[in-house]
């Protein structure tokens, strides 16, 4: 069992969903459509609801047992939880590595720079003696395997590293960058309430870096641009105040939630 | 704003439909007789479109544009059987649907229409 029970529970393989996922996004502004078409909206209302539905098929008892106490711990929809979305970044503005909550290392400095081929680069130069780094500590708390990757280039060649801790473990992964090309490092799973995603410069070192993203996941996948909401939801909730399960075979139940969560656009 | 491409270059896939609603009201009376009036001359179209097989950075774009589009804002598109460029165009339905499916192909479903 997880530490804290409202936290959303995580499979035996450390994801937190099973493909196919789905996720509607609804615009709850209130507008008003005229007879002729046109459509006045209230932009002061301007709110999103997401709503997913996450299938489990197969799953052990342990892991069933685990859905089914976090439901019963949340009051079957009565409390709210964080909810990370499954098919998101959990990096808060991956496009805007100056800007909150990223924080570097006292003498790194972080500039934009434009590049052809790459939206939204940065250039991380290390002037001084010693290693710096570029952080962001994401809530992420649960057992899940996490992945933290960066696209990253230096004409030449220039070594960077990239961690990922959640407190008690770690793991890095130091590489070259020449051409644009993703770096990763994962995270085994472990019950931990956050994790901290570092980009290391060596000592007297340039590197150009863009499109940063931590997911759960055991492999980079496709970036989802971030401004100054991430895709952990700090307060979701299992929709219809219901849940569907069934146990085909001793040891193979399934279960299907609904939730959901609002946020300001 | 511009409503995003696709890797192909396109901004719809063959499903997509195209809807240009008549704006007349119609009674029918007794006899088969009918009354109709126009409420408005004006080219009000709508494009449901109704992506499959996108690649998540394909699918995220477009989820990305959903999300940034303002209430009220107007955007960019396409028309993409006459080349037509529409100016003001915005979301004709406050929904976006989205999946993943088992081998991490993405569907999209949203719908837009010119502003009028």
């Amino acid at each position: 069992m997880p530490s804290n029970v409202n936290s959303f529970p995580a499979l035996d393989n450390g994801m937190l969903a099973q493909l196919p996922v789905s996720l509607l996004i609804d615009d709850l502004s209130r507008t008003t459509r005229f007879p002729d078409g046109s459509l006045l909206g209230a932009a002061a209302e301007s709110r999103l609801r997401y709503r997913w539905t996450l299938r489990y098929d197969n799953l052990g008892d342990a892991e069933w047992q685990r859905m089914v106490a976090f439901i019963d711990a949340t009051g079957r929809g009565a409390e709210s939880f964080a909810f990370p979305d499954p098919i998101g970044n959990l990096l808060a503005q991956s496009a805007n590595l100056e800007s909150s909550p990223w924080v570097a290392s006292p003498g790194l400095v972080v500039d934009t720079i434009s590049d052809l081929d790459q939206a939204n680069a940065f250039i991380l130069t290390n002037s001084a003696p010693l290693p710096l780094t570029l952080t962001q500590t994401v809530a992420l708390d649960g057992p899940f395997k996490t992945c933290f990757s960066v696209m990253a280039k230096w004409a030449g060649g220039a070594s960077f590293s990239l961690s990922l801790s959640d407190g008690t473990n770690s793991n890095q992964n130091s590489a070259t960058a020449n051409e644009w090309s993703r770096f990763a490092v994962v995270l085994s799973p472990a019950d931990a309430p956050s994790r901290l995603c570092s980009i290391t410069v060596p000592a007297n070192t340039q590197v150009i870096v863009a499109s940063p993203q931590l997911e759960i996941a055991a492999a980079p996948g496709a970036h989802l641009a971030t401004g100054l909401q991430s895709s952990l939801f700090p307060a979701a909730w299992l929709a219809d105040q219901s849940y569907d399960s069934q146990s085909n075979a001793p040891g193979a139940h399934s279960i299907t939630l609904r939730i959901e969560s609002l946020r300001n656009r | 704003m511009t409503f995003p491409n696709l890797i192909s270059g396109e901004l719809a896939q063959s499903s997509a439909v195209r809807t240009q609603p008549a704006k007349h009201s119609a009674a029918l009376f007794e006899g088969f007789s009918r009354q109709s009036h126009r409420i408005s001359d004006l080219d009000h179209r709508s494009w449901h479109l109704n992506y499959t097989n996108l690649t998540a950075e394909e699918a995220f774009q477009l989820r990305n544009f959903f999300e940034a589009v303002p209430v009220g804002g107007v955007f960019e598109f396409t028309d993409p059987w006459t080349s037509q460029l529409f100016t003001t165009c915005r979301m004709a339905s406050p929904r976006l649907s989205m999946s993943c499916d088992r081998d991490n192909r993405y569907s999209v479903q949203l719908e837009i229409e010119n502003a009028i």
